[in-house]
């Protein structure tokens, strides 16, 4: 399968690729007040509206102002972007290189061992049902 | 090509003739001998029978039947229409209701209807009569045979194949005329080999054919095994194949004696000859909702850009521009306009199931009630007629159950013993008012107080009109036993919240003793809306021009206090204000001067305190991702002429 890998903070993160509708620069997003803390608000991609979700904020990972990118996800016909520090590169995996890992959140797939560094596989799914 | 795309089409016609059925039932009940009535309940269960049969339904075929057969007792006065044949009827509609339901879900059209077809079948001891209907129409189908089908004819004759012509004709009634043509051709096809039809198939798979259609057939079958095939297939009236000697002859018409004409053995054929002249007078089709869906959403992003387009053409200051602007705005509007209009369907496609629902109610709860409709060709939005059905039917319960008393007590208090039920619809404005009455006990305040002091609610100091409005809030049911009916005090507030999702208000006007009134108030259209843009700090919101009364410029030093709630004076009226700014949790500007959007959601007005104005914009109301659906205090967002995202408010939430 095919993973794109983001940096989040000072630790790499990464979805995989089936999900991901496209990769956007930062755009001008509304806010929504009362909505709930991790959304930032709502862009317009090119006509429909989107909800962005502050990815650190989700997940709990200290704001550094690095943010760069927006990952678009699609999943069961609801789009939503998710704001990262910026876009790495996309890899080839196999499903053997996931270990599994201690997780109670549920958005944790598991991570993938690149010798040089790791890489947290997120669950696409779980972070916009929530 | 398979099944499947017929089933979209089976299952909205089942669900009309399902509603024929029960209408048909209902008014038999009531003139049990009106032939007509018999009449069109029979042609709803043909119909029924015959699609059914046609999809490989086999179970609502055979109910359908049966029920024809029954119905057929009664129109040869063989039988006579009692209660009880009456309720038997309506259990019948029920289990095709379930069965067409189960379909529609994907399930196959499985049911129990071995209970139903028993007692139909003790309704009618005797056997039904088989009715064999000589049909005297006779096809006279030209064929136009070019060079190369002659040759293929002179061919298959030198090879000892036969060639016959095949003339079938549909019942007058059959719906899915092309799916049937679809079986005989197919079939036909399995036999021999086509060489021609008329209509050709494209005309037979696109139904531009009446119902009698001719194919030529190269084969070595014998002429009754190719009739007894296409007999095979149901709903066909005739057919008639003749054997074709020479190429000559295959282009005339068929000799008279080749074979008489076999008609089905279906019983009850006999349905009066339809007027010729009816079939101009329905000029209409029908189109997937989706394809409308989408219509619409081009056209409101349309609308969307041309507002993007005058911005740039302010700016820009050409006149050139400008004027084509306008042309094109026009145009937009009236495209706009005919799109709403072509989604607008009469609400009477939600009403025509309460006549049953009221029946039903009144015999279960032993009372006597009578509903009376007005205003259900008032049309609204396919969607919201789509969604509105569920919470009428929740008023009409509690109606039935909580609003109308029994008998004794009806009489005990001087009112007719009879109880009414009015369901009304009409418009106003923009908007459409449905309004629901029964002219029961009323709402009973006391009740109402005692139930709200329960659950912590203070009513010191409410209007009688908001302490009947409590009926709305979660949980909050003062019928003292929960009933089948109503009671389990989900009710209202459910319907309240469907309501507002359709961008509607819900308010009870209620006399003690003389009965309730529900009044439903509704857009007349979704998606495109006419709003006010706001400014609240440094955040922009729309608000729909459809709840505002007036807007008014004041100073901050105006608002007064009263009993600790922030009020201004206007026109002497009194009028509670809304700080948005505290309410969304945004830091408002620090100015003095501020403006008021005075807005009335059903019975109650408020005014919305706001910084600034930014003008009037038609926007298009477009859904939020689910993550955010449950907040209550947007409809939706829209984009706005500059590109930017903008939060539509649901003022209904802040009144």
């Amino acid at each position: 399968m095919q993973i794109v890998i983001f940096n989040l903070g000072s630790e790499k993160y990464a979805l995989t690729t089936d999900i991901v509708h496209g990769i956007e620069k930062m755009m001008s997003i509304t806010k929504v007040p009362t909505a709930p803390y991790y959304v930032k608000g709502l862009s317009n991609l090119r006509g429909s509206i989107i909800t962005i979700i502050d990815l650190k904020t989700f997940l709990n990972i200290e704001n550094n102002g690095q943010e760069q990118n927006i990952i678009v996800v699609e999943i069961n016909d609801e789009r939503a972007g998710f704001i990262v520090d910026g876009v790495e590169e996309v890899v080839e995996i196999s499903d053997d290189m996931i270990e599994k890992v201690d997780d109670n959140t549920g958005f944790v797939k598991g991570a993938v061992n690149f010798d040089k560094y790791i890489v947290t596989l997120l669950e696409g799914e779980a972070l916009i049902n929530r | 090509m398979d099944m499947s795309q017929y089933l979209d089409m089976f299952l909205e016609e089942s669900a009309e003739n399902l509603q024929y059925l029960n209408d048909g039932i209902l008014s038999l009940e009531k003139n049990p001998d009106e032939k007509e009535t018999i009449n069109s309940i029979f042609r709803a269960a043909h119909t029924l029978k015959g699609m059914a049969g046609s999809m490989g339904f086999t179970d609502i075929a055979e109910l359908t039947h049966k029920m024809e057969n029954v119905l057929d007792k009664f129109r040869k006065d063989e039988l006579s229409v009692t209660s009880d044949v009456v309720s038997i009827l309506f259990k019948c509609v029920d289990a095709l209701e379930n069965m067409i339901n189960s379909i529609q879900e994907g399930n196959d059209d499985k049911f129990e209807t071995k209970e139903i077809i028993e007692m139909l079948e003790n309704i009618q001891s005797s056997k039904a009569a088989i009715n064999i209907n000589t049909a005297d129409e006779k096809n006279e189908i030209e064929y136009d045979l070019n060079d190369y089908d002659k040759e293929i004819i002179k061919q298959a004759k030198d090879k000892n194949y036969k060639i016959y012509r095949v003339d079938t004709t549909l019942y007058k009634d059959c719906v899915l005329k092309s799916a049937r043509a679809f079986l005989v051709y197919k079939t036909l096809e399995e036999a021999g080999e086509l060489i021609k039809a008329v209509p050709s198939i494209e005309d037979l798979e696109q139904e531009k054919f009446d119902r009698s259609f001719s194919i030529m057939l190269i084969t070595e079958k014998k002429i009754e095994e190719i009739r007894n095939l296409i007999m095979g297939i149901s709903e066909i009236e005739k057919v008639e194949v003749f054997e074709i000697k020479n190429e000559a002859e295959a282009e005339a018409a068929p000799a008279k004696e080749a074979i008489a004409d076999t008609s089905s053995l279906e019983n009850g054929k006999n349905e009066k000859e339809e007027d010729k002249t009816n079939k101009k007078s329905h000029q209409s089709i029908r189109v997937d909702i989706e394809r409308l869906d989408k219509f619409m959403n081009l056209v409101g992003e349309l609308v969307m850009h041309r507002t993007r387009l005058e911005q740039i053409s302010i700016d820009l200051k050409k006149t050139e521009l400008h004027e084509t602007l306008e042309q094109v705005g026009r145009i937009t509007l009236d495209l706009q306009d005919l799109v709403m209009k072509v989604r607008m369907l009469p609400i009477e496609r939600v009403f025509n199931r309460f006549p049953r629902t009221v029946r039903d109610l009144s015999k279960e709860l032993n009372k006597d009630i009578e509903l009376i409709i007005e205003g259900e060709d008032t049309e609204l939005d396919r969607t919201v007629i789509d969604e509105i059905g569920e919470p009428i039917m929740h008023l009409i319960r509690n109606a039935a159950d909580h609003g109308i008393e029994p008998v004794e007590e009806r009489i005990k208090n001087g009112k007719s013993p009879k109880g009414t039920i009015k369901l009304m619809a009409y418009q106003e404005g923009n908007k459409a008012v449905i309004r629901l009455e029964d002219d029961g006990k009323g709402l009973d305040i006391e009740k109402i107080k005692n139930k709200a002091k329960k659950i912590g609610i203070e009513t010191d100091g409410m209007s009688a009109a908001d302490i009947k409005n409590l009926i709305f809030m979660q949980g909050f049911s003062t019928s003292d036993k929960i009933t089948d009916v109503s009671g389990r005090g989900v009710g209202m507030d459910v319907v309240k919240t469907k309501i507002s999702s359709l961008g509607g208000t819900v308010d009870v006007i209620s006399e003690a003793g003389k009965g309730t009134a529900f009044v439903i108030r509704l857009p007349l259209t979704l998606s495109i809306i006419q709003a006010l843009l706001v400014k609240v700090g440094q955040e922009t919101f729309a608000i729909s021009l459809g709840f505002i009364e007036k807007v008014i410029n004041m100073n901050i030093d105006d608002i007064k206090k009263t009993n600790k709630k922030d009020v201004i004076v206007y026109r002497d009226n009194i009028i509670p204000i809304v700080r948005l700014s505290d309410k969304l949790n945004v830091e408002d500007e620090n100015s003095k001067q501020k403006y008021v959007v005075i807005v009335k959601v059903g019975e109650k007005t408020a005014g919305l305190l706001v910084d600034s104005l930014l003008g009037q914009q038609e926007i298009v109301i477009k859904p939020m991702g689910r993550m955010l659906q449950n907040l209550k205090e947007y409809v939706g967002a829209t984009i706005l002429g500059d590109g930017l995202v903008t939060l539509i408010l649901n003022v209904a939430a802040f009144v």
